[in-house]
């Protein structure tokens, strides 16, 4: 039995030294005001202007405590070190291995802390900085928890000795000193002093600090087997940590009464004091975890969000841009289309006025020329009669000459009439064509027939060499026509008395009709064998309008045919008029 | 030899003057002229003609289109038409004429147009030009001079031999033929037309006296035709001989 107290006594009290190392590491950063004001003093920044003192301020120095008194201690520690190598004053440099061993200690990292801590108390003994006493607590917190007890002892007393430094931690060194005194097993000064620290707290009306104590002294007595002073404290500890906002004294309470009870073979309120324990500890244990995890989530879902976000905003970027530049792309095109749609309308119209204009012409050319030709041919037949039957000796010369060139005048006429109705219906591919086999004598005798007048007046001596069996392949009225005007143009541009040559050679499929004539020739020719039709000139000086050479050339063509133009070797035109036989 | 008969769609009296006159100094006869459209029935019903001559508009109507439908399909005729204007023509041509003749047109122009036409109709071309006959409508066409003539069957005396074509020898003269005398032969109903020689195909309606055991055949011209043996007695197994 003896054994299962000792057993369970050593647990317990393990547990309240972690309970009280872990109580202390929660409480707030706090400094005493004299080591405040060694910070300020030692600040450049805060020593210039001090209510700069709890605001974020670039410099190494400020924020190593700005940091620590946030309780950012990372930063502050970083901030320290950086601070550390540059080489500062004493004063600074004291003040920053401080504020380093606090932060060592306030990770819990003890053997670092110290080391700190000395190294700062060494610039103070050597620089004469005079605050060593403040010191004391921490060093002997310090030793506490390397469980040096001695060391520890020594500095807390000369801690009480002079009761410096902040006075949130009084409660709290006392409790050090008597737990200390504990281990040493000086139970009396323990109860002193563990006493002392219920008192500070009893005044504070600090309920977690009562119920730490509470559980101190239930503990002091009952390892002095003084169980009916211990247990009424230990009921009085849970009270307390009901109370007060702190599971883990709670869970504390929980297992010490737990062990109380079952020492004291009350097992039923041991097991339940041990469930609530239990129950603490798995919600301490969520809490924690829950909270890490919430932590995390947390994290997580910012980032998330952050990427989220990013990636958001890029496609949106993206999306407007891509967007905008179709929109650009649409309304270009639509523009365009727009133009071009008007100008398609514009031209549609042209085109169908144009087209009005042209049958308009036509018709008029038509019906004018149609309407035209046979008066004017009936004058010429009539004059044509007059000129065959009078006898022109009985009249005088000009007479004679004014008949002559009336009738020579309505035949130009006719020919011209006659020309332009076929242009115009060629053009407007209005000209009816049909090829068929023809005799040429035939088709030159019967052209001549209506020359017979201009030969005889002219004295024009006309030689024809075509062959009877010369057939050939074509239109009969464009051949007609063609004829007709390269005979009128050789009868014109011949002089008095001239000569007029029509043959005919055959060359294989095709037959070449030669009319040449002893005139003036083509003055326009060219190498080509290409004239200019406007300008030549007739015999008695009139200019050609240049219709029917042109005529005649489109002719041929539509008949598969062709026109060449030379000048004879005596210096008057010839003409040949290349045909086809065979299809 | 016969003139060739030409019947006249036309309206217009000095187109009607014009193409009679030169008809008629060319030895052509004219079997009759039709104003309108009813004459013109009339006509076709009861006039004998070869060729006819029709004017597209009559009375500004193109009843000549009209009028030529109304001819037999072997009969020859030419549109008489004042414009070569397509959208006329575009008519016209469903009539399919043999030739067209656009007015005014001179002498030579209407004959060749009746030249053309018969051409056409007999399916051969520029045959005229080079003095040789067509065949068509059981009569010959040929040029003489500057106009055509027709001959009948009964105007031929003979046919003989021309080098590798036959010879037609008539009252008023001989002419060529651009056949063979044996493919002339499958295109004469040979009840007239007897080969007396392998020279020699005779219209034997045009037999004056035959002397049998000379072989001579004397025609009402008093030309002499040969018999050979070889076709002795076919000759004259087809005729009884009053000894």
């Amino acid at each position: 039995m003896y054994f299962n107290k000792k057993y369970h006594f050593g647990i317990a009290l393990l547990f309240i030294f972690l309970s009280t190392s872990t109580m202390l590491s929660q409480k707030k950063n706090g400094v005493s005001d004299s080591f405040q004001k060694k910070i300020i003093d030692a600040c450049p920044v805060c020593s210039k202007d001090i209510t700069q003192f709890n605001t974020y301020v670039e410099d190494d120095f400020h924020l190593a405590h700005y940091y620590y008194l946030k309780n950012v201690i990372d930063s502050s520690f970083i901030y320290a070190t950086k601070a550390i190598d540059k080489g500062l004053s004493p004063n600074q440099e004291y003040v920053l291995y401080t504020l380093k061993g606090l932060g060592f200690k306030h990770k819990l990292l003890y053997k670092e802390a110290l080391q700190s801590i000395q190294t700062a108390i060494n610039i103070a003994t050597q620089h004469k900085i005079d605050s060593v006493h403040s010191f004391y607590e921490i060093l002997g917190q310090l030793y506490f928890e390397q469980e040096k007890y001695l060391e520890s002892i020594q500095y807390l007393e000369k801690w009480k000795s002079l009761k410096s430094g902040l006075k949130l931690h009084h409660s709290e060194n006392y409790h050090n000193l008597g737990l200390a005194y504990m281990q040493l097993e000086k139970f009396a000064k323990a109860e002193e002093n563990l006493n002392r620290s219920f008192e500070i707290n009893q005044k504070d009306k600090d309920t977690l600090g009562l119920a730490r104590s509470s559980l101190d002294l239930a503990n002091l007595y009952y390892v002095q087997y003084k169980d009916d002073l211990a247990i009424p404290f230990f009921e009085k500890g849970l009270q307390f940590a009901k109370r007060a906002n702190d599971l883990t004294v709670l869970q504390n309470a929980y297992f010490n009464l737990a062990i109380v009870e079952e020492n004291r073979k009350d097992y039923h309120k041991s097991l339940s004091y041990r469930k609530e324990y239990e129950k603490i500890k798995d919600s301490i244990w969520n809490r924690d975890k829950i909270w890490e995890l919430a932590k995390k989530d947390k994290e997580i879902a910012i980032s998330l969000g952050n990427e989220k976000l990013s990636n958001e905003k890029d496609r949106r970027n993206i999306f407007i841009v891509v967007s905008s530049f179709f929109f650009l792309l649409l309304l270009l095109l639509s523009f365009s289309y727009r133009k071009i749609r008007k100008q398609h309308q514009l031209i549609s119209v042209q085109k169908e006025n144009l087209k009005n204009l042209n049958q308009t012409k036509d018709q008029l050319f038509s019906i004018v020329t149609h309407d035209l030709k046979t008066p004017i041919h009936t004058i010429k037949k009539r004059l044509l009669s007059v000129l065959e039957h009078v006898n022109r000796k009985q009249l005088d010369e000009q007479t004679s000459q004014l008949l002559y060139k009336s009738y020579e005048l309505s035949d130009r006429t006719y020919l011209m009439i006659d020309n332009t109705l076929n242009w115009v219906l060629s053009s407007s591919h209005k000209l009816i064509i049909r090829k068929e086999k023809l005799a040429l004598k035939t088709v030159v005798d019967l052209v001549m027939l209506d020359f017979s007048a201009i030969l005889g007046e002219k004295q024009i001596e006309l030689t024809t060499h075509i062959d009877p069996e010369t057939v050939l392949l074509a239109d009969l009225n464009s051949l007609k026509v063609i004829l007709r005007n390269l005979l009128d143009n050789a009868f014109k541009f011949s002089p008095q008395k001239g000569k007029v040559t029509i043959e005919s050679h055959k060359a294989g499929d095709l037959v070449t009709i030669e009319i040449s004539d002893n005139g003036p020739g083509f003055k326009t020719l060219n190498n080509l064998g290409t004239l200019n039709m406007h300008s030549e000139e007739d015999t008695d000086g009139k200019k050609s309008t240049g219709i029917g050479l042109k005529l005649c050339q489109e002719l041929a063509a539509l008949n598969n045919g062709s026109l060449q133009f030379s000048n004879g070797p005596n210096g008057g035109a010839s003409i040949r008029i290349i045909m086809q036989t065979k299809s | 030899m016969s003139k060739i008969k030409i019947i006249l769609f036309e309206d217009n009296e000095d187109d009607i003057t014009l193409i009679s006159n030169t008809l008629h100094q060319h030895d052509f006869e004219i079997a009759g002229v039709a104003k309108s459209f009813s004459d013109g029935i009339s006509l076709i019903k009861s006039k004998e003609f070869d060729i006819a001559i029709v004017d597209i508009f009559i009375k500004r109507q193109p009843e000549g289109i009209l009028f030529a439908d109304e001819l037999s399909s072997n009969v020859p005729f030419i549109f008489l038409t004042s414009s070569l204007d397509r959208d006329v023509f575009s008519r016209a041509k469903l009539a399919n004429p043999y030739s067209y003749l656009i007015k005014p047109f001179n002498q030579l122009e209407l004959l060749f147009a009746i030249e053309l036409a018969i051409e056409k109709a007999s399916d051969s071309s520029a045959t005229f030009a080079q003095d040789k006959l067509i065949y068509y409508n059981d009569s010959f066409f040929v040029k003489e001079g500057r106009s055509l003539v027709k001959i009948r069957l009964r105007d031929i005396l003979y046919v003989t031999v021309h080098r590798q074509y036959c010879k037609m020898v008539t009252d008023r003269g001989a002419f060529i033929i651009q056949i063979s005398l044996n493919k002339f032969m499958t295109q004469m109903p040979d009840t007239s037309f007897q080969r007396s020689h392998r020279n020699f195909l005779v219209n034997i309606n045009r037999i004056d006296k035959i002397y049998p055991e000379d072989n001579l055949i004397i025609l009402d011209n008093e030309e002499r035709i040969l018999i050979s043996r070889r076709y002795k007695n076919v000759f004259f197994k087809k005729y009884k001989i009053f000894k």
